[in-house]
């Protein structure tokens, strides 16, 4: 009789900590004047913005406050940071961009991208949305392999527009099939995330601990996902074509490609 | 005499460059194309990136607040101003005007669309339904129906997907609706046929009724 009644409490908390967890809040605006922000990425203190209409990255501080332009970019995308060097995909040239120091070098590939729209980098993986490819590029470490083609059937892809590295896994934002796409690192299709939600082009991915985050571009909004795939918030408000989301430091941040700022959340 | 020498070569910089100009100007064409529907810069850099694909082509560069779209094209080739429409429009998007500057001065527009002859007849508004999804499903829809004569104004809203559209004289619901799925739309009528619907970018292909 005891065990059921430690049974029944274990239960009724765990049933009370998913009612009670907290939803994301806004507790600020960066305000970023006539930048339009497509990707983001944190190095140290510096949020680096990728201006795609403008072809440059600007970082600035956690304030908000600019600290640095760097022009000259090929309509540059969805970036990643990795060990003090900022991966930028340059849409327009097909190559991803080694920023650092104010040194630029190109990322060797042993095979061609048609319009690469979004990169990750963790430890020594690079994913690649590879856009007008249909397709993900993928370094494991030792060798490439490429995964998907042009479909709307599990696997496949209509136009990605970012990639992310996490939990073992590869999520993709699956733009224009208006979901979220989970591979293991062979290129194996495990999961399908969102298809409910009937978004209008997935543009963005950030994968955090617990969570999966997609910015659902001409709906103005932010889905949260937990890891299985179930709802669990919309974020709307403020949040206009929005590009582009990261996490850090207990930090929500929405690139709001159509309000021209980050919106900055809390839990 | 240190400011003396920059200055020089400055004067000398600025002379070659600008001879550099000057004669890139007379061997290529200088054009200007207002496209509608910038609203996506996924779709919209793929335009730049389509046009810079093409051979000879220099200087591809796209505004994405105003919608205009500037390059140079060498005067040999003779690119016509149908030509641009029709590459614009195959990559998706809806011309507005195309403007081109002749190595020889000339200049040539989008001809002015005929102002259409006031029909006899009650003025009549009407809404339906539009399947699309974006800026450039309303740009290529409102172009549709206001390519139908007797058609004064049409407005889709992307949140209802509903036209409105205002029309004279013998103009009918069903041609505008037929001429809006040519242009690879659905009504809850007509119906684009599955090559033109294939065909849009793809995040105009909505989901079929």
């Amino acid at each position: 009789m005891k065990n059921w009644y430690i049974v029944l409490v274990v239960l009724l908390s765990v049933s009370a900590c998913e009612i009670s967890m907290p939803k994301w809040e806004e507790t600020g605006v960066i305000d970023l004047g006539d930048v339009t922000p497509i990707g983001l990425a944190m190095q140290g203190e510096s949020l680096w913005i990728a201006d795609g209409d403008h072809n440059q990255i600007v970082a600035v501080d956690l304030k908000g406050n600019r600290k640095q332009t760097v022009a000259d970019f090929e309509r540059p995308m969805h970036l990643a940071e990795e060990k003090g060097v900022l991966y930028i995909p340059e849409y327009g040239s097909d190559q991803i961009i080694k920023f650092q120091d104010g040194t630029r070098t190109v990322l060797e590939m042993p095979d061609s991208l048609d319009a690469p729209a979004g990169v990750d980098v963790v430890n020594n993986e690079i994913a690649i949305a590879d856009f007008y490819n249909h397709r993900i590029v993928f370094f494991d470490g030792k060798e490439w392999l490429t995964f998907g083609k042009e479909g709307k059937a599990k696997g496949e892809f209509y136009y990605p527009t970012d990639v992310a590295i996490a939990k073992g896994k590869i999520f993709v934002a699956d733009a224009y099939n208006n979901r979220i796409q989970v591979f293991d690192k062979k290129g194996i299709a495990l999961q399908i995330i969102g298809e409910a939600e009937k978004m209008n082009a997935a543009t963005g991915i950030y994968v955090g601990e617990e969570e999966v985050f997609i910015t659902d571009f001409e709906n103005n909004r932010v889905l949260v996902y937990d890891l299985e795939g179930a709802l669990q918030q919309i974020i709307a408000e403020g949040v206009q074509k929005p590009t582009d989301v990261l996490l850090e430091g207990g930090v929500l941040y929405i690139a709001n490609y159509g309000g021209k700022d980050i919106r900055k959340l809390e839990r | 005499m240190r400011n003396i020498i920059v200055i020089c070569f400055a004067i000398l910089f600025s002379v070659t460059n600008n001879l550099h100009v000057t004669a890139q100007s007379k061997t290529m064409d200088e054009f200007t194309v207002q496209v509608d529907g910038l609203g996506c810069p996924f779709c919209a850099y793929g335009l730049e990136k389509k046009f810079k694909e093409l051979k000879g082509i220099k200087k591809v560069k796209i505004e994405m607040e105003t919608g205009m779209m500037n390059f140079l094209y060498p005067m040999d080739k003779v690119l016509s101003i149908e030509q641009v429409e029709k590459q614009v429009e195959k990559a998706g998007y809806t011309p507005v005007s195309v403007a081109v500057k002749r190595t020889d001065g000339t200049v040539e527009t989008t001809p002015v669309a005929e102002t259409a002859v006031a029909a006899d007849g009650e003025v009549e508004t009407t809404t339906f339904f539009v399947s699309g999804n974006c800026g450039m499903c309303k740009a290529r829809i409102e172009k549709a129906a206001k390519g139908v004569n007797g058609v004064q104004n049409a407005v889709w809203d992307k949140k209802t997907r509903e036209l409105t559209v205002t029309f004279v004289g013998d103009t009918s619901q069903s041609s505008i609706e037929q001429a809006i799925a040519v242009s690879g739309h659905d009504t809850k009528t007509a119906k684009a046929d599955k090559e033109t619907y294939e065909n849009l970018p793809g995040c105009c292909q909505y989901e079929r009724l």
